[in-house]
């Protein structure tokens, strides 16, 4: 390691122990959620003795700057897990995300496995069509048609209006400040009604969609473990 | 100096919105308001419309 790329490392650490020393003050004085002050305490703590060590103890300089590395990879770690420290609203609006997600992915993924149904349909076909051909042509579509039709029909407009019952749930609390989505009660209510009935929709027809529901059905049960209590 | 204490102020907000989730609350929010807006899914509808004139011209 070149002797400029050991400086920075150093004052890398350095920069880092004054950063953690601003965290750990704000804590101090602002009065901090308990996790974020003992974190911050955490941080301050490791820096301060760690470059205490790098600076003062530490021989080598070659090694000074593995051991600022390791802290800083630590620090970050410590930091990293802090922010895992997340509200119940913000992983509320990600699950109503990976609702929709989940049903425009499933949608799709199911028109392309049925439109490739249908092309077989015709591929074994050539005109004119005999009455046996032409039957036989008709229930191949009608058996295509079935799962996009519950799609289409019954379980797409349930996970919509679910998504949406979450939505104004969401934007009730969000409205409200309430972050731990523990006020809202009725709205919470409708909002797991909405869900169980997309959940009820999607297991009525579960042979016409095969795997395709099990990923919509996780979406749906992410959002039930949030709203229903 | 100036910078100094703009930068100073702009990492306290930074710290207090962390500590206090807004900052994922916002992301998360942007990225769900963005798909509630966004219409759902037409391909499957226009799979069904297809189906349903194919049949109905094998029905005549």
């Amino acid at each position: 390691m070149t002797e400029r790329k050991i400086t920075i490392w150093t004052w890398t650490a350095r920069v880092l122990t004054l950063l953690g020393l601003l965290a750990g003050v704000l804590a101090a004085a602002k009065q901090l959620p308990v996790e974020i002050r003992d974190y911050a305490a955490l941080v301050v703590a490791l820096l301060g003795v760690g470059n205490g060590w790098i600076n003062g103890f530490l021989p080598a300089r070659k090694t000074r700057a593995a051991a600022s590395m390791v802290l800083l990879a630590i620090a970050a770690l410590l930091m990293l897990s802090a922010g895992c420290k997340v509200p119940p609203l913000a992983t509320a609006y990600r699950s109503h995300a990976l609702l929709l997600t989940a049903r425009d992915g499933a949608g799709a993924a199911l028109e392309k496995t049925q439109r490739a149904q249908m092309i077989k349909c015709e591929a074994d076909t050539t005109a004119p069509l005999t009455p046996k051909a032409k039957s036989d042509l008709l229930a191949c579509y009608r058996k295509v048609r079935a799962p996009v039709s519950a799609w289409v029909t019954r379980i797409k407009p349930a996970i919509t209006a679910a998504a949406s019952a979450l939505w104004l749930l969401l934007e009730i609390a969000y409205v409200a400040g309430d972050t731990a989505l523990s006020k809202n009660r009725k709205a919470a209510s409708v909002a797991c009604s909405a869900l169980e009935a997309a959940e009820a929709a999607l297991e009525q027809y579960a042979d016409k969609l095969g795997e395709l529901r099990t990923v919509v059905l996780g979406a749906i049960a992410g959002g039930k473990v949030l709203v229903c209590h | 100096m100036s910078l100094i204490m703009d930068f100073l102020q702009e990492l306290i907000n930074f710290i207090n919105d962390m500590a206090d989730g807004k900052v994922e609350i916002e992301d998360a929010r942007t990225w769900a308001a963005a798909l509630q807006a966004k219409m759902p899914e037409q391909v499957t509808d226009r799979l069904l419309a297809e189906l349903d004139a194919k049949i109905a011209a094998l029905e005549e």
